[in-house]
């Protein structure tokens, strides 16, 4: 049976699924970060190990 | 209006249209640009927001410049001297300071490659390991100057380790080989000394660049003798004889454009004439073989002034002891033995010329040898070929033959940063670490040893170059476990056996931590006793000399690019956009000719010519050079490169004429816009650049300085707690370049690109001014570094019609970029020239991770905004808030401007001008002092000491 839906409605779940998916989309490629990026990219800047810094002067 | 009316659609259809709607909101989703990113395991030590300093190494050639990295958040920024180390003190090479891009360069290696396949570590060592085991031949190791004790160790390992032995050269195409010959020749050795330019008070330069930019010590120890406290002087006295102009020619008191073929014949004309004054000869050295060398024919011949070398003979007599004659890379060995047997006539060996804590020199491959060895390899006489450092792909200055011993090679090994020229033709490219990331000593005298250690973990999955061949030594060897895998690991094994001193009270580990945390360990050593003089050698060099017949065509003279050296930085826009101190051009070479031999052959700048020698040519533009020899033609090398999104095609390849002494020269009616970062080189009579004579600062000191009443406009300006000011010698300054580097580095100056430079349109906050004086043939040169002078009335300020530009209260004149809409009338109002306008947004341009390099306490500026020096506010904030932590006001010296941290010859001076016993108060009253364009009323903050000349006799030049 075919669903009776507002255009208001229709545009509300438009407008919602656009954004959600927008701001879902971002926040999920965020979280994937660090299992998409291949190791050695620039992200993983660090300090040396065994190296010998001074204090800022 | 949309009516709130039912519609009608299928459940499949609403679905559908939702998923539609996520795919697209998806795709316009803003790509992520990976910009902030949580530092949410912080490493021991590091505090957000407050720098690291580590001290390292950082080797070009022959020289290793003690460094401090300076570090935040992990990442390294910034470079400057090592002020712990006793030569550079705290100051460094303009070519050091921007190599920390090269760390951050896009280009870079990440993986190892494998017959052109991307590939990882243990397949690459599947493909080597196996040839090199199996090796009978002896295996062929191309390297750059080891200059390390340790590195020496490693490759006297991996020829153990080899079956087939080892063939190991160590070859920098830049750094000539005349004088280790004429070394070994009059010495018996090849030891380098150290030029004391503190302890000269006559210089002779013949075609050296005694101040270019890599010269820290040089230049500090011959700016430390430019800038006397009154016209009385002590003062030293620099003559020059060049057939180029270089940064020495333009800095010296006298400078004679002369042939490089006759420089050898000048120094021997110097001896002669000094032996008739009655200065004895070394024993050996004949004085008959010198007899040939006529002073008074000389200048005849180049045109010379007979006075001036006569006065030149006096000078050094007097002088003594104190006196310093040096060749450059490109003259014949004669020519530099001819040096040694002045200075050693004038007592000057051992003193001005000091190698008593010489380090054991290090036989490089010659251009000759280098062939040689190609020719063996086109020949199947190596098993396999290693080339680390040295890219000799593109520099071997012989295309053919390199093609010919790549194909003679069964197995051709690159260890480098780059897939450059040499990895093309290889098999195998091995990525390693930049010298950032990686360990190292270095052994610049024997009395003391520099240290290099990572600033930052590796970026990407590299090995260091000393690891890769340590790694090879460790799977070839038969006793495997004597060798550690770690490359810290062998450095520190060699040092607790060879370095740390027996019986020492403190535990290895205290000394090793010492050592790291200052960079440099000063060692006890016997001094050597002055080197003795070989005559035989010298009346060798003599004869020779005479022999030389005048080359045909045009003399070449090839010299490493002041910015990209031999080519191993032409891939860092810093260094490209950073103009030549003598002709100003970017993003390029050219081919500079004197302005008689230009107007005979009718040829202006940019037009470009085809130069040939020995069947190899090059089509190159021209520039026309004042103050060049006739005759002689000049060109720099390390441009032209084939790899490398910066570098391709920037400039003109000139290694194919490497060794060719002369060329001949053919307009091909061509013409190419060249990228000059200045365009006119007079001061019109004006004065904005003053030089003096010291006669005329005496003169000048008599009358007094000028009391010039200025008008102006608006209310005095207070100045409550202190006011910000500059001082800059231009006596002391040699123009280096050091600063213009530094300032790009610590203010995220961006690139621009030749285009824009062409437009006028780059982007320096601070510049050097070179202009000429005088006839094109015997220009005088002047120097001016000119950035922001902070006027207190600022013109830039009074036109802003949006008050981005203002001033603090502590003398600033700051930009507000946020408010700044791009009216650029500031600029326009700017008497100085020195306001920038970011006409694309250059910083978003960036390619990752260069990124990484920007200073985070420097905004980037956005597109449409102007920009300018801000005397380094953010290092002015930074001083405050440790003062005030410390609970003490802000000292003399606690704020120092990235170009005065810079400046080698520590020509300018910051501080407080409100403290009257700040250098900067005192400079600001100086009798030499006054300020560029004074008369406009405007109050520039920036304080210029004249440049000041000690020009000798009947000689004398005009002051400005």
């Amino acid at each position: 049976m075919p669903a009776t839906v507002s255009r208001r409605g229709f545009l509300k779940a438009l407008v919602l699924a656009w954004a959600g998916a927008a701001a879902g989309l971002d926040s999920l490629k965020e979280s994937l970060r660090s299992v998409l990026i291949p190791a050695g990219t620039t992200l993983h800047v660090r300090p040396p190990a065994h190296s010998v810094g001074r204090k800022a002067r | 209006m949309i009516e709130d009316a039912d519609i009608r659609l299928s459940r499949r259809r609403f679905l559908g249209l939702m998923g539609a709607t996520a795919a697209f909101a998806a795709g316009c989703s803003r790509p992520d640009r990976g910009a902030i990113v949580p530092f949410n395991k912080r490493p021991e030590g590091v505090t957000p927001g407050l720098a690291d300093f580590y001290a390292s190494t950082f080797q070009e050639g022959l020289t290793a410049y003690g460094v401090l990295v300076r570090i935040r958040e992990g990442r390294p920024l910034h470079l400057q001297g090592n002020d712990e180390h006793p030569g550079f003190r705290g100051k460094t090479s303009p070519r050091a300071i921007a190599d920390v891009l090269r760390l951050y360069d896009p280009d870079r290696l990440r993986r190892p490659i494998v017959d052109g396949r991307p590939s990882d570590w243990a397949r690459a060592e599947a493909r080597i390991l196996p040839a090199l085991k199996a090796a009978r031949k002896p295996v062929l190791l191309l390297s750059g100057a080891l200059l390390s004790p340790t590195r020496r160790a490693l490759v006297e390992d991996l020829r153990k380790a080899l079956p087939g032995g080892l063939v190991h050269a160590a070859w920098e195409p830049a750094c000539g080989e005349s004088e280790a010959q004429a070394s070994r020749a009059c010495f018996g050795d090849e030891r380098r000394s150290r030029l004391r330019l503190d302890r000269a008070e006559v210089v002779v330069s013949l075609e050296t660049d005694l101040l270019a930019g890599e010269r820290t010590e040089e230049i500090a120890g011959f700016a430390s003798k430019r800038a006397p406290a009154g016209p009385e002087g002590p003062m030293n006295r620099l003559y020059a004889f060049e057939g180029a102009m270089s940064l020495t020619g333009a800095n010296s008191d006298h400078r004679t454009p002369w042939k490089p073929s006759r420089a050898a014949a000048l120094a021997f004309a110097l001896a002669r004439a000094l032996h008739r004054k009655g200065v004895p000869l070394p024993s050996g050295v004949d004085a008959a073989a010198l007899a040939p060398f006529d002073l008074d024919a000389l200048a005849r011949e180049q045109g010379a002034s007979a006075s001036l070398l006569h006065g030149l003979v006096d000078d050094l007599k007097r002088a003594g002891r104190a006196a310093l004659v040096a060749a450059g890379p490109a003259l014949p060995p004669q020519a530099h033995a001819a040096c040694h047997l002045l200075n050693a006539m004038l007592g000057a060996e051992g003193r001005t010329v000091d190698a008593a804590f010489a380090p054991p020199g290090e036989a490089l491959a010659g251009l000759q040898d280098l062939r040689g060895l190609l020719r063996s390899a086109a020949a199947g006489k190596f098993a396999a070929a290693v080339f680390w450092q040295a890219n000799f792909g593109y520099a071997s200055a012989d295309p053919e033959l390199w093609k010919s011993a790549a194909a003679g090679l069964p197995l051709k090994v690159r260890i480098g940063l780059h897939a450059d020229e040499t990895a093309q033709a290889c098999e195998a490219a091995l990525p390693e670490h930049h010298w950032l990331e990686a360990w190292g000593d270095f052994e610049p005298a024997s009395d003391l040893l520099c240290l290099q250690q990572p600033a930052v973990g590796p970026l990407y999955d590299t090995r260091q170059g000393e690891e890769i061949l340590l790694g090879f030594a460790r799977a070839l060897s038969k006793d495997a476990h004597a060798l550690p895998a770690d490359y810290r690991e062998y450095l520190q094994r060699r040092w607790r056996r060879e370095v740390y001193p027996a019986g020492s009270l403190v535990p290895f580990e205290s000394f090793w931590q010492a050592s790291l945390h200052d960079g440099v360990l000063r060692r006890r050593a016997a001094p050597r006793p002055p080197r003795r003089l070989d005559g035989r050698a010298v009346n060798a060099a003599a004869a020779a000399a005479l022999a030389v017949p005048p080359p045909p065509g045009f003399e070449l003279l090839l010299s490493p690019g002041a910015g990209v050296y031999d080519g191993r930085y032409a891939n860092n826009g810093w260094l490209q956009e950073l103009p030549d101190p003598v002709t100003k051009l970017t993003w390029g070479n050219a081919a500079a000719l004197s302005p008689s031999d230009a107007q005979r052959l009718r040829l202006q700048d940019g037009d470009v010519v085809r130069l040939e020698a020995g069947g190899r040519s090059a089509e190159i533009p021209v520039v026309v050079q004042p103050g060049q020899a006739p005759g002689v033609l000049s060109a720099a090398l390390g441009y032209g490169r084939r790899s490398g999104s910066v570098a391709s095609g920037v400039g003109v390849d000139l290694y194919p004429l490497l060794g060719a002494a002369s060329v001949s020269l053919t307009p091909t009616g061509a013409r190419e816009a060249l990228p000059f970062a200045q365009r006119h080189h007079s001061l019109e009579g004006r004065d904005a650049a003053r030089s003096l004579s010291l006669s005329e600062y005496a003169e000048s000191r008599r009358k007094g300085r000028p009391e010039r009443p200025l008008a102006r406009l608006y209310p005095p300006q207070r100045f409550p707690a202190r006011k910000w000011a500059m001082a800059v010698d231009l006596s002391a300054c040699v123009g280096c370049g050091a600063c213009v580097v530094a300032c790009q580095s610590e203010n995220n100056v961006p690139v621009v690109g030749p285009e824009r430079v062409l437009k006028g349109r780059e982007m320096h906050w601070m510049r050097i001014d070179r202009y000429y004086a005088g006839p094109p043939e015997r220009p005088r040169v002047l120097l001016q570094p000119m950035l922001c002078q902070h006027c207190d009335d600022a013109p830039c300020e009074s036109v802003c019609p949006v008050n981005a530009t203002n001033h603090d209260s502590e003398g600033l004149n700051q930009m507000a970029y946020n408010r700044c809409v791009g009216t650029r009338y500031c600029s326009n109002n700017c008497p100085y020239k020195v306001r920038r306008f970011n006409f694309f947004e250059y910083a978003a341009q960036t390619r990752e991770p260069a990124g990484l390099a920007f200073n985070p306490e420097v905004t980037v500026r956005p597109r449409g905004v102007m920009e300018k020096c801000t005397f380094c506010v953010q290092r002015i904030q930074e001083a405050k808030a440790a003062a005030r932590a410390a609970g003490r006001p802000l000292r003399e010296g606690d704020v120092e401007p990235a170009c005065a941290a810079a400046c080698p010859a520590g020509a300018i001076v910051f501080g407080d001008l409100r403290d009257p016993s700040s250098r900067v108060s005192k400079l600001a009253l100086s009798d030499r002092g006054y300020r560029v364009l004074e008369e406009l009323g405007i109050r520039p903050s920036v304080t210029y000491l004249a440049d000041l000349t000690n020009p000798a006799g009947p000689e004398e030049r005009r002051g400005a």
